[in-house]
């Protein structure tokens, strides 16, 4: 039951309301006793059809009621003729279509229509497309309705461009209508699929979500917003170089568009002033309303923003299934492997193999768990992994997605890997034209930033478009952009606190790749990866960092170290001041022989269990965390993990 | 211009503590009004109706109020021949009805009050050469019947008899949006509620790697209004139950921390009647047993009433309790 309103009544009206609801009662319950005998009679007639009209008419949802009436149809159409039938069914029609006034979300009601529609000699599907577009018109967001319209365009073949158009209209009259523009989300790759990744929109069209926002900021104005549609559907179809134009043209119209909001309520200003006093009182009321509807005319819209927003962090396309790493490490022996997509080794195997002979062992994923994930680790049960010479490994899912390292002679482990480049790990490359396009488009941005500054919708573009560019250099910018979004949004402050996680990750990944890549092997391996001090409330895309020896998480807002399974090599991880209570996903870490989580809100010896499945963890440093005033906390600790040589910096 | 945020307010005299004793009252009294016109209005329902109270008594730690015998008797009663169970006596059987009546067995530990290998029949049969469930023979295709046949044969620990579980997957997965939701049908817009069935059904099938958990997440927080409470879709009114569902999947993504729970707490609480005991779907409107459930399933699973209310699993909206006695554990990401 939704939306009933509980009203106060006298005695006298409810003693109305008792008596008329014990009338309806008796009727739907004779009425319901009489369609459930004919139809044990087999009586399937005018009558039962009657009845359950009747019935239905008050209630819709019964669902078995739709069931007697389809029986019904079934039954007469094996002795009436097509055109008979045709004509029952079009009643039918009729009959739901009064039952959808009543409710117009019943769902047994819908599917008695496609039902009818499925069995009727000659459906009329015009008029069926008619009847969405005037149901649409009652309620634009009828997600019934709108089902029931893509129905009957897959059954009636109506262009894709014809519905496209639809939802243009349907945006001219509301722009925040989400469903129009979820509908475009599936219509534009139909128009305008890619041809490389099938199914996906086309990436330039993609791109064109971009404009969506300031579009919409702009869009106070139906003409306006008539105009730009068109004149961006229009570039769609035209030349790259004409596409770029048109997409750029639509932030600046945004702008003069805004201005000229600003123009228009300080000319009424002006009017008021001139006029009678009580004119120009009601002028003054006039004003702080005026005002608080420009600097807040983003918020109503913001669902369609966010649907603008969502084509934006869509852009980065899935990769194709292949091994991205292998390592493999006789002192341990053990292989570890990167798929590109998450897979299950448990499920689905892949075979090891060592010049050419398969090594029996298991498989495991990172976090021990029977789930799919991207890493797997494979622990030899021979000692085939450790012989004497020169060997190739070679790890292989299908026969398409199989990797191979290879151990030198003497060697105890070996790496095969994508190489990663640093700029395009989390971006997109982006061609002169495109980059020419995007910071126009962030100037654009900008400019409405500076009319709305705390404008979350704003900020969010700016830094999506900041992250397109240069995410390194803007990076100062973009946390600008956050601590700004932080303070208006207290709803969602730790969805954005963990985007901003994210980001910050990303950028500290590209720079550690950056500085890598000028080195040595050996120097890499004893560098830091530094993370401290960034304010990270969750951790994010560490399978890049695989290979990485040293790490220091401290000072940051961690609540448990997620993802740190990931971490295949890490030995020596800091993680100092935060307010760890979870550290589960340590468990089973090989390489692990260091470990620092001083001043953290590890209070009982269960969490730290896990760590029992470190076999090389020497030395743990826990100082600052209340666990440590636990009555035997040394000895129990020692109990717990005995491979430990060292506690709180103190030998054991 | 655009639609205006779509909200309630909240009265500074709205409810701030849970009427638990009025709660119970509310659905003993519920099912003891068998000929009250809003009972035989909602006998298309009932077994629904039946779980959802029943479900609520067991996280209030009330179930021995209800009239277990009768319930039983009446559920295994609405079962039919080709094994699923209809919603009450004459009632044509469904997937809907029968997950519930499968619910209220398994928190009753009575599923060996039926011939369980019946209901795995229907249920299996009932999936078509795309992967898709329909809800019964008529043919209706919906992703919450997707996940009323899997959460249905988890529980009779049977889900290795879908016969093409590869496929159901698929299926579901081919309904994912560009925000990351999912919608009734491929093509259908996302909506909350089916959100909660897709990602439940991904959960039950341990398939939850093919949600895109930041993409969604951030698309289920935005549905939390200033108010409080939480909507279904954008530009929609908050309600009780549409804070379960986006609440239920947050918590099956672990994301439930994007939300202000002490806000959704307080929109809750203000959504009881003080009155009768029960909750509505906003402050003000009728009470139900169906948002009855999801209220009190809510704030369980915020965790701040945890003296009062039993910890609910997120995917199957019963106590974990039983989900542990019968040794089914759902996915969590």
């Amino acid at each position: 039951m939704h939306g009933r309103l509980k009203v106060k009544t006298t005695e006298e009206q409810q003693e109305a309301k008792r008596k008329e609801r014990e009338k309806k009662l008796k009727l739907y319950t004779a009425g319901t006793q009489k369609v459930f005998e004919k139809r044990k009679k087999n009586e399937f007639d005018g009558e039962i059809l009657e009845v359950c009209a009747q019935l239905l008419s008050a209630n819709p949802d019964v669902y078995t009621l739709w069931n007697v009436r389809k029986e019904t149809f079934q039954v007469l159409a094996e002795t009436k003729t097509p055109d008979e039938m045709q004509e029952l069914y079009d009643k039918e029609l009729g009959f739901i279509e009064n039952c959808l006034r009543v409710n117009p979300k019943s769902y047994g009601a819908w599917y008695h229509r496609c039902w009818v529609l499925d069995h009727t000699p000659k459906p009329d599907w015009k008029q069926e497309l008619k009847l969405c577009t005037l149901y649409l018109e009652y309620d634009e967001r009828n997600f019934h309705c709108w089902d029931y319209r893509r129905f009957v365009v897959a059954k009636s073949d109506v262009a894709p461009s014809d519905e496209l158009e639809f939802t243009s209209n349907k945006i001219s009259t509301n722009f925040s209508n989400y469903s129009s523009w979820h509908y475009r989300s599936k219509l534009l790759p139909v128009l305008h699929p890619d041809q490389e990744k099938k199914g996906r929109l086309k990436e330039d069209i993609l791109i064109q979500g971009i404009v969506l926002v300031p579009r919409l900021v702009s869009a106070c104005f139906k003409w306006l917003l008539k105009t730009m549609i068109d004149q961006i559907d229009a570039c769609i179809v035209r030349k790259k170089d004409i596409l770029i134009q048109g997409i750029v043209l639509v932030p600046r119209l945004v702008c003069a568009c805004s201005k000229w909001l600003l123009k228009t309520m300080i000319d009424q200003i002006d009017t008021c002033i001139v006029r009678k006093k009580d004119i120009l009182i009601q002028g003054i009321v006039l004003v702080p309303h005026l005002v608080s509807v420009c600097t807040k005319f983003c918020t109503p819209i913001a669902s369609s923003l966010m649907a603008a927003t969502f084509f934006i962090c869509a852009l980065p396309g899935e990769k194709p299934l292949g091994i991205q790493a292998v390592y493999a490490n006789s002192a341990l022996n053990q292989v570890m492997v990167i798929f590109s997509q998450s897979v299950n080794l448990l499920q689905q195997p892949a075979e090891v193999s060592i010049s050419g002979s398969v090594m029996d062992g298991t498989w495991r994923n990172s976090r021990g768990s029977q789930y799919h994930s991207i890493m797997w680790i494979y622990t030899v049960s021979s000692d085939a992994l450790r012989q004497e010479g020169e060997r190739t490994l070679q790890v292989k899912l299908r026969e398409d997605v199989c990797r191979s390292c290879h151990l030198d002679e003497g060697a105890t482990e070996c790496w095969s890997k994508d190489k990663q480049d640093a700029s395009s790990l989390f971006t997109a490359e982006l061609s002169d034209e495109k980059t020419e396009f995007l910071t126009t488009e962030l100037e654009s941005c900008q400019q409405l930033r500076e009319l709305e500054p705390d404008n979350k919708w704003c900020l969010l573009t700016v830094i999506l478009l900041m992250r397109a560019l240069d995410p390194l250099k803007l990076e100062a910018e973009m946390l600008g952009c956050f601590t700004t979004i932080l303070s208006q949004d207290t709803y969602r402050a730790n969805y954005f606190k963990d985007l901003r996680s994210k980001f910050i990750m990303e950028n500290a990944i590209m720079r550690y790749l950056q500085e890598s890549s000028k080195v040595t092997e050996s120097q890499v391996k004893q560098a830091t990866f530094d993370a401290s001090g960034k304010e990270l409330t969750t951790l994010h895309h560490l399978h890049h960092l695989s290979s990485v020896h040293c790490m220091d998480l401290s000072n940051n807002d961690l609540l448990a170290l997620n993802d740190v399974d990931l971490l295949f090599c890490v030995s020596d991880l800091k993680a100092d001041s935060n307010k760890l209570q979870d550290i589960s996903h340590l468990s089973g870490l090989p390489c692990l022989e260091t470990l620092s989580l001083e001043n953290n809100n590890i209070s009982s010896l269960s969490q730290l269990e896990p760590l029992a499945a470190c076999p090389n963890l020497r030395r743990l440093d826990l100082s600052g965390n209340s666990v440590c005033d636990l009555d035997l906390f040394g000895s129990k600790v020692r109990e717990l993990l005995p491979q430990l040589t060292s506690l709180n910096k103190e030998l054991l | 211009m655009g639609t205006p945020i779509k909200d309630v307010t909240l009265k500074p005299t709205a409810p701030k503590e849970v009427f638990f004793y009025k709660h119970v009252t509310y659905i003993t009294s519920y099912s003891s009004k068998k000929d009250d016109y809003e009972y035989v209005m909602t006998e298309y329902l009932r077994m629904s109706g039946m779980y959802w109270g029943i479900a609520a008594m067991d996280l209030l730690g009330q179930l021995n109020r209800m009239n277990k015998q009768k319930i039983i008797e009446f559920t295994v009663s609405c079962q039919h021949e080709c094994g699923g169970f209809g919603a009450s006596i004459g009632h044509d059987p469904h997937l809907l009805y029968t997950l519930s009546a499968i619910q209220i067995l398994a928190i009753y530990d009575a599923l060996d009050s039926i011939d369980v290998d019946k209901v795995v029949e229907y249920v299996t049969g009932l999936q078509q050469e795309d992967g898709s469930f329909v809800g019964d023979k008529w043919g209706e295709v919906d992703t919450r019947f997707s996940f009323c046949a899997v959460a249905t044969l988890s529980l009779l620990k049977r889900l290795d008899a879908v016969p093409d579980i590869e496929k159901a997957v698929q299926y579901v997965v081919s309904c994912m949006n560009f925000d990351g939701g999912f919608g009734v049908r491929p093509g259908s817009e996302s909506h909350s509620g089916q959100i909660y069935c897709c990602v439940g059904f991904l959960s039950v099938t341990n398939n939850l790697h093919y949600v895109n958990a930041d993409l969604l997440g951030w698309w289920l927080c935005e549905r939390q209004l200033p108010s409080g409470g939480l909507n279904g879709r954008p530009e929609k009114l908050p309600d009780v139950c549409y804070s379960w569902w986006v609440l239920a999947s947050l918590k099956i993504i672990n994301r439930l921390h994007w939300i202000d729970s002490k806000k959704l707490t307080a929109f809750i609480l203000a959504c009881q009647d003080d009155e009768t005991g029960g909750f509505a779907d906003r402050p003000g409107d009728m009470v139900d047993p169906f948002h009855t459930l999801f209220g009190i399933a809510g704030l369980s699973l915020l965790g701040n009433h945890s003296d009062s209310i039993k910890p609910v699993n997120p995917v199957f909206c019963m106590p974990e309790n039983i989900l542990t006695r019968i040794g089914v554990a759902p996915q969590i990401l």
